[in-house]
């Protein structure tokens, strides 16, 4: 019989623990590691060194602080002439943070699932057949006879006997263990940290177009 | 995917950019103000370079 203590053991000792927190550490890291990876993208791509520091990297430029680098965009609109009453077509021309053109996005690991299915099974079964079947055979056959004037006499007679003996003790156990072990991580896309969010708000709304003094814009 | 900018202009809507398409010369208007937005030439070279290492970096993350 299987014994019930013996499939609880078969639990005890299980590093739950390490198998459970082990993915979701690396998970934290893994999302640390790919904001660390933007951040310095973002420092070093998208932001010049203050003037005279002379690089992006460093304590210098750390204390300095960081310039953004700007892209001239052309913006063409349509303006009604008063006095002719004609459509004219003016072309501005506006700096757009680097920042702002660049299609962030903060990708992070933002679904971690850890499914651990462990399954120990025992059974046991136990079959006993036992028959007992008496089947002696034994033959003989005997015969006499004997004449006693004009009587005659004869006698004739058989014996049979058999004996068959049958057992059959079958035993039956099973045992099985199942443990499975699933981990799926998804990385997806996040919203942008609101701190980023706020930069590149401030520099859009800042944006004032600046009237190229050309001949044929005016 | 796509960037969106306020309008310059009417600052009532977002101007949606693709990258790619602005590099290339493209330009993008306005859905209230029709105005349109393209990148200068001078821009060119520096927002290539910097989306090439933003190719890099997404490259990088989704190893």
């Amino acid at each position: 019989m299987p014994d019930t203590n013996s499939i609880a053991q078969q639990f005890t000792g299980l590093p739950i623990k390490a198998l459970i927190g082990a993915p979701l550490m690396a998970a934290a890291e893994a999302n640390g590691q790919m904001a660390l990876e933007q951040v310095n993208f973002m420092l070093n791509s998208c932001f010049k060194g203050s003037a005279g520091t002379g690089g992006t990297n460093g304590k210098d430029v750390a204390a300095a602080g960081y310039e953004p680098i700007m892209i001239t965009l052309k913006l063409t609109q349509n303006v009604i002439d008063t006095k002719t009453m004609q459509n004219k077509p003016i072309t501005s021309t506006i700096e757009v943070p680097l920042l702002a053109l660049i299609p962030l996005n903060s990708l992070a690991v933002d679904n971690v699932n850890v499914n651990f299915n462990m399954e120990v099974k025992s059974s046991s079964s136990e079959d006993k057949n036992s028959s007992d079947e008496t089947d002696s055979k034994a033959s003989g056959t005997f015969s006499g006879g004997a004449n006693y004037g004009i009587f005659s006499v004869h006698v004739s007679g058989s014996i049979s006997a058999s004996s068959i003996h049958k057992s059959s003790d079958d035993k039956h156990y099973e045992k099985s263990q199942t443990a499975t072990y699933d981990i799926s991580v998804h990385a997806g896309q996040l919203p942008l940290p609101p701190g980023v969010t706020t930069i590149i708000q401030a520099y859009a709304n800042n944006i004032s177009p600046i009237q190229i003094s050309t001949g044929d814009s005016k | 995917m796509m960037v969106s900018l306020l309008c310059p202009a009417c600052r009532a809507a977002n101007i949606l950019i693709e990258p790619m398409s602005l590099m290339q010369g493209s330009g993008f208007n306005c859905p209230t103000c029709k105005a349109q937005i393209k990148m200068g030439e001078e821009s060119v070279p520096v927002y290539q370079k910097c989306m090439q290492e933003f190719d890099v970096l997404a490259q990088k993350i989704s190893r």
